[in-house]
């Protein structure tokens, strides 16, 4: 069978004379819809991993929620210096149910960079998920999802039109790393992991919701071969039809999606999307009561983390890390309820949050790179609730109950 | 017809005249001597072996682009040629935030797949390939030495002077000739397409 370099040659000699053809085909390398060039500079990659973790109701939040389940260390081991093997192939555990991890690797399958540091640098890397094995889902005519391995798990990121662009985002040349970039309003997403398994059963990432897309509801989940639509639930009643591309199905709704349904190999499964928020969101006013500032305090800590982050073409340096670390006394399982962690800057604040998948009790981590951060940082965590879950607690400030968790400073030289 | 095994022999100069001439498999001699080298080159200096290969489909067609057109002159060096236009490449790249394609649109080439497998050979190629050995066909050592750690390492002239044991002026001086002789080898490094 030939190889890459064979094929390469024969399309090169046997391509048209074209001289001056304006024909638009697509770059030789298969599949490639749109090549983003990954050069390994660190501003660029510390950047994005703010951004992500800054989307609110989104990508960031989701995907540290999504490190809790079935990693191989915890996370909590990951912010201690510990480190899972990435997975270095695709498994026959993952691939087996899931065609999309079967085809070949293209070009275009590459993660932007934003969601690969996301990925490596946050304590999602506790899955051990393996950016060079991801596959970038074919079909959705907007937005972007990719399904990528890790170790003994199957992780998702997908986003909206808006969430896409966000991530996508680049730095004018030569300019230096800012802290965070610019909201892309309507950004939207879902990440998460779910052990082999699970994603082969069948597997809801979550959900999110936006301010500026109020009743809007992103959802995105992984479903097993042979599955080419899936239906949804609303929590106001009624039910919707979504297509399958590639094992996932991904969408920004209208309404709350309680379940997610689909006919698999073994019959119907149905996906559960969390607690029915309109109901939880009818009950907020007795939670608000039993909520108080005492009974969501916890201790918070900052640990720094050196990362060591490509440099020009083919060094490295250490990059400052900043983890903020606390006990979650109450929980987040739906867009009514936030943890948002805030770390002062000087003048300006950087951070994000986590807004899925916090069980109380749980040790809840959070990264942000320093960037050009030096002096004291004072380290805020708020927890929100009883925010209206369309559009999601970090739009809901006014409406919802927001309490601070803990402070902590750190000094940064 | 001559077989891409039957033209080995000849050199690349020649071997583009007959491509431009209309024997394809000329070209395809030139491309599978030095795409070894032109991949070595990329791969380290981008994180993704696909990215490296999409640089690689686009050097060789911009080859191919300026061997098709009789206006313009054929390097003298292909190899020093592929090299800077794979340079160039590189850096518009990383300005433009997406591998340049206009060589292969004006091919009008159909996409290439690339396999796992091919993934893994262009690691293992990267791996045997030397570069400077390459380049050392073509220059004096001392100026290969200067230039790789110069050009295609990027170190610092005070790093490569302590390390050669000379000046920073003559590194600098070495640098400069080994790039001049490689320009001029290599007629229009700048407009390859």
């Amino acid at each position: 069978m030939s190889d890459f370099f064979d094929r390469l040659i024969d399309e090169i000699v046997h391509s048209a004379p074209a001289p001056s053809s304006h024909a638009t085909l697509t770059p030789v390398v298969a599949g490639m819809r749109r090549v983003r060039f990954t050069r390994p500079r660190p501003g660029r990659r510390l950047l994005v991993g703010v951004a992500l973790l800054c989307l609110p109701g989104t990508l960031g939040g989701l995907a540290l929620a999504g490190t809790f389940g079935g990693q191989r260390i915890s996370p909590q081991q990951w912010v201690d210096g510990q480190r899972v093997q990435p997975e270095v192939a695709v498994t026959s555990a993952q691939s087996a149910h899931l065609g999309i991890l079967r085809r070949p690797r293209v070009a275009s399958d590459a993660l932007l960079p934003a969601d690969a540091f996301s990925v490596t640098h946050t304590p999602m890397a506790a899955n051990g998920v393996n950016p060079s094995l991801s596959r970038r889902v074919e079909g959705f005519a907007s937005g972007a999802a990719w399904v990528i391995p890790g170790n003994g798990m199957v992780c998702l990121m997908a986003s909206n039109a808006q969430g896409l662009a966000m991530v996508s985002e680049r730095l004018p040349p030569g300019s230096a790393m800012p802290r965070r970039i610019a909201r892309v309003p309507g950004a939207n997403g879902a990440a998460g992991c779910a052990t082999d398994s699970n994603a082969s059963k069948g597997w809801s990432a979550g959900t999110g919701g936006t301010s500026e897309s109020p009743g809007m509801i992103f959802t995105a989940g992984i479903v097993p071969d042979g599955v080419s639509s899936v239906t949804v639930r609303l929590a106001s009643g009624g039910s919707l039809s979504l297509p399958v591309h590639e094992n996932i199905y991904m969408a920004e709704i209208h309404g709350w999606p309680s379940s997610v349904s689909f006919t698999g190999p073994t019959g119907i499964v149905t996906i559960g999307n969390g607690p029915d928020v309109l109901a939880h969101h009818a009950r907020s006013a007795a939670s608000r009561q039993a909520v108080t500032a005492a009974s969501v305090a916890s201790p918070v800590s900052v640990a720094k983390r050196s990362e060591r982050v490509p440099v020009g073409l083919h060094n490295t340096k250490l990059e400052t890390m900043l983890i903020v670390s606390f006990r979650a006394r109450a929980p987040v399982t739906s867009g009514s309820s936030e943890y948002r962690v805030l770390m002062s800057c000087g003048a300006d604040t950087i951070g994000g949050a986590v807004t899925s998948g916090v069980r109380p009790g749980q040790l809840v981590h959070h990264a942000s790179p320093v960037g050009n951060c030096r002096g004291t940082l004072h380290a805020t965590v708020l927890y929100t609730h009883g925010g209206h879950p369309n559009g999601g607690a970090v739009a809901n400030h006014r409406r919802g109950q927001t309490l601070t968790v803990g402070t902590r400073a750190i000094t940064i030289r | 017809m001559s077989t891409p095994q039957a033209l080995g022999g000849a050199d690349d100069e020649e071997l583009l005249g007959q491509a431009r001439a209309g024997r394809a498999q000329s070209f395809e001699v030139v491309y599978r001597r030095h795409y070894p080298v032109v991949l070595a080159f990329l791969t380290k200096r981008v994180a993704e072996p696909e990215l490296a290969a999409d640089l690689l489909a686009e050097t060789f067609a911009a080859l191919f682009v300026l061997v098709r057109d009789p206006r313009r002159p054929l390097p003298e060096s292909p190899v020093a040629w592929l090299l800077l236009t794979a340079r160039h490449l590189l850096i518009d790249s990383y300005r433009r935030g997406q591998v340049e394609s206009a060589a292969r649109r004006r091919l009008a080439m159909r996409p290439v797949i690339l396999e796992d497998a091919d993934l893994v050979r262009i690691g293992e190629i990267s791996e045997e390939t030397s570069l400077v050995e390459e380049l050392a066909s073509q220059l004096p050592p001392e100026q290969v030495q200067a230039l790789c750690a110069r050009v295609l390492d990027e170190r610092d002239y005070p790093t490569i002077a302590s390390e050669l044991r000379c000046s920073e002026a003559v590194v600098r001086k070495r640098v400069s000739r080994a790039l001049r002789t490689l320009r001029r080898n290599a007629l229009e490094a700048n407009n390859h397409v």
